[in-house]
């Protein structure tokens, strides 16, 4: 027993660390551009490839542009970017996920448009979306969304599933209750905690393939700093300045890095069976269904449509 | 068994049909004249309607889709617009360095991943086990792109060891075929190699807490039998789907890892066929990834369906 509660404090603990790592990261982004002195974009030519020193944290650009400046910069649309898609394929493919699990007719048109996405690789789909669209910002948010929709439809489809034969539910409705009410005052309650975990996973994600769009030139345009843009334009410079590479890639990797970790956290935290295996299971899960497995479809449609 | 492949084949129709809708689709999204984007401001209008005829575009939509559609299904994927050589023979041409790069990040990933879960769940009450979860986790959150930079400074630029760009067919011998490919490789597998170990280690701790696991040790087997003989092996059957669909999502990762490389593999065709402009080689090289997806999606399906019974008498 003390074994596990060691466990879990240690989890605890470095999920408040990435707690407040994220939120220091969000802090920065949202005041930093106040407090910083240069602009972001304007070209200062004497200051060229300048290593890191005191008066440039993070060294310079090949502009004479303060690094750690376009960081705290792409931060915001890096940040931006990720959490519009993650807010929007949650509240979509919610609402997709229990009208396709409550409705049987919706069901099967909408999971075979759901199969058919997923025969793409979720950046795939991404980068020929904004390829044909333009890259601006409401662009690759529409692009995301669509890239991690199937995810989230799947998830909110097997719980709705599994709860519309419970028998609150069918009291509800034999007691006349419409099926607004039944979808989102009683269903979606009783699902919410994959729907937050996932939401997390998928914010996330929407970062990093935020920073391959950019990084591939086809996401955020240059001069505009994002994390993914401004690791792009410092390839070329990789040999002769290697921090221009260095820095934009470790704030990328600590901020997904830290949404993991609380993504796992709240999974532990919201889940009462949190402590025995079932844990284990939902990650091999979300897992599984990230990458698009059958492997949960398998699971779910044995567990629920015999 | 064969109603079972039967069944997965006909649900194979719909899927098929909506991934040549969506490709179209986005295509048509393009905004602008499809002919005139292609062709650029330079063209003369005889040039631009002489393209749309040859593309069908002065047809119906609902025409333009199933006479498209109708040539795909015959394997017939259009022309280039620049090279006006048939996109089927671009992919081709394309297509030996992906799979290279593709099997040999699958046998890094494995090699690692394997091995390290293995561990892992022998040392569980260590520190190790925190450890080995917090790496996955690493594993998942860094970018490739990032990695593969870093990797071409440390042991491209620093030490030399490798070359940082291009492409040796293994036909040219096997150290240029591996040496050019072992960064690249190791890039795209570190993902793989998160989820692989912890979709491992899961399903072997579910199975070690089961009853025949506790008989099996009080009938006095090492714990090493164990664990290989009866954890692992159960734990393997779920872990080769992923395996199976890793291998497909590895074809995506591809594009951005080729670019960084300069490896002329499937993924470079399709950014280079952004950026010039070339929609019928998008097109049918995304669609060629998503049949390739489909496809080792059907055959996972039924090695799965043969290695666990439960999922055919579903």
């Amino acid at each position: 027993m003390t074994k596990k509660k060691n466990k879990s404090l240690q989890k605890n603990a470095l999920g408040i660390a990435s707690g407040i790592i994220l939120t220091l990261i969000i802090l920065l982004a949202i005041f930093g551009p106040f407090i910083m002195k240069t602009s972001p974009t304007e070209v200062y030519a004497e200051n060229r490839l300048q290593p890191p020193s005191l008066e440039h944290l993070f060294g310079t650009d090949h502009f004479g542009r303060d690094i750690f400046n376009r960081i705290i910069y792409g931060a915001r649309i890096s940040l931006i970017v990720g959490f519009s898609a993650a807010v929007i394929t949650t509240i979509v493919g919610t609402t997709l996920g229990l009208v396709a699990g409550y409705f049987k007719k919706v069901d099967n048109i909408l999971m075979r448009m759901i199969d058919g996405m997923m025969a793409f690789p979720a950046i795939l789909l991404a980068i020929m979306l904004v390829a044909a669209l333009g890259g601006n910002l409401q662009n690759i948010v529409i692009a995301l969304v669509f890239a991690y929709i199937p995810i989230m439809v799947r998830i909110v489809r097997s719980s709705t599933l599994q709860l519309k034969n419970m028998q609150y539910v069918e009291a509800a409705k034999a007691s006349g209750t419409s099926n607004t009410t039944i979808l989102f005052n009683h269903l979606l309650p009783n699902a919410i905690t994959p729907i937050i975990v996932q939401g997390t996973f998928i914010f996330a994600e929407a970062i990093l393939a935020e920073a391959a769009l950019s990084f591939l030139g086809v996401g955020v345009q240059p001069p505009i700093p994002s994390w993914g843009s401004i690791l792009g334009e410092s390839r070329i410079y990789l040999m002769n300045a290697p921090w221009y590479s260095i820095f934009p890639g470790v704030a990328i990797a600590i901020t997904v890095l830290s949404l993991n970790i609380l993504g796992d956290l709240f999974r532990d935290l919201l889940d009462p069976h949190s402590l025995n295996s079932s844990k284990k299971k939902r990650w091999s899960v979300k897992m599984t269904e990230t990458i698009g497995n059958i492997q949960m479809k398998k699971s779910v449609n044995k567990g629920v449509e015999k | 068994m064969l109603k079972y492949i039967i069944k997965r084949l006909l649900s194979l129709i719909p899927v098929v049909l909506i991934v040549g809708i969506i490709v179209f689709v986005v295509i048509h999204l393009i905004p602008g004249d499809p002919a005139q984007v292609m062709l650029g401001q330079s063209a003369t209008d005889e040039q631009v309607e002489s393209l749309r005829k040859e593309l069908g575009l002065d047809q119906p939509i609902i025409i333009q889709f199933f006479t498209w559609f109708g040539d795909i299904l015959q394997g017939n994927l259009g022309h280039s617009v620049f090279s006006n050589k048939p996109v089927l023979d671009l992919i081709l041409e394309r297509i030996g360095p992906t799979i290279s790069l593709t099997v040999l990040a699958t046998t890094v990933s494995l090699l690692i991943a394997i091995p390290s879960a293995i561990f892992a769940v022998w040392k569980r009450n260590s520190f190790l086990d925190p450890l080995f979860m917090s790496g996955t986790l690493l594993g998942v959150s860094i970018p490739n792109f990032w990695l593969a930079l870093l990797l071409i400074l440390c042991f491209g630029v620093t030490f030399q060891w490798f070359p940082v760009a291009g492409y040796q067919p293994i036909s040219a011998g096997f150290w240029p075929w591996l040496s050019h490919l072992i960064l690249p490789a190791v890039v795209l597998s570190v993902q793989q190699i998160g989820i692989i170990a912890r979709m491992l280690r899961d399903g072997m701790l579910e199975v070690v807490n089961q009853d025949y696991i506790r008989t099996a040790k009080a009938k006095g087997l090492v714990e090493r039998i164990v664990l290989m003989k009866h954890a692992f092996l159960n734990a393997m059957i779920p872990t080769t789907t992923v395996i199976g669909t890793s291998i497909a999502l590895l074809l995506g990762g591809a594009v951005v890892t080729e670019t960084v490389f300069a490896i002329p593999g499937l993924g470079r065709l399709i950014i280079d066929s952004i950026s010039s402009r070339d929609y019928p080689v998008l097109q049918g090289s995304v669609l060629f990834v998503a049949g390739v997806y489909v496809l080792v999606n059907l055959i996972v399906d039924i090695v799965y369906a043969f290695l666990d019974p439960r999922i055919r008498y579903d």
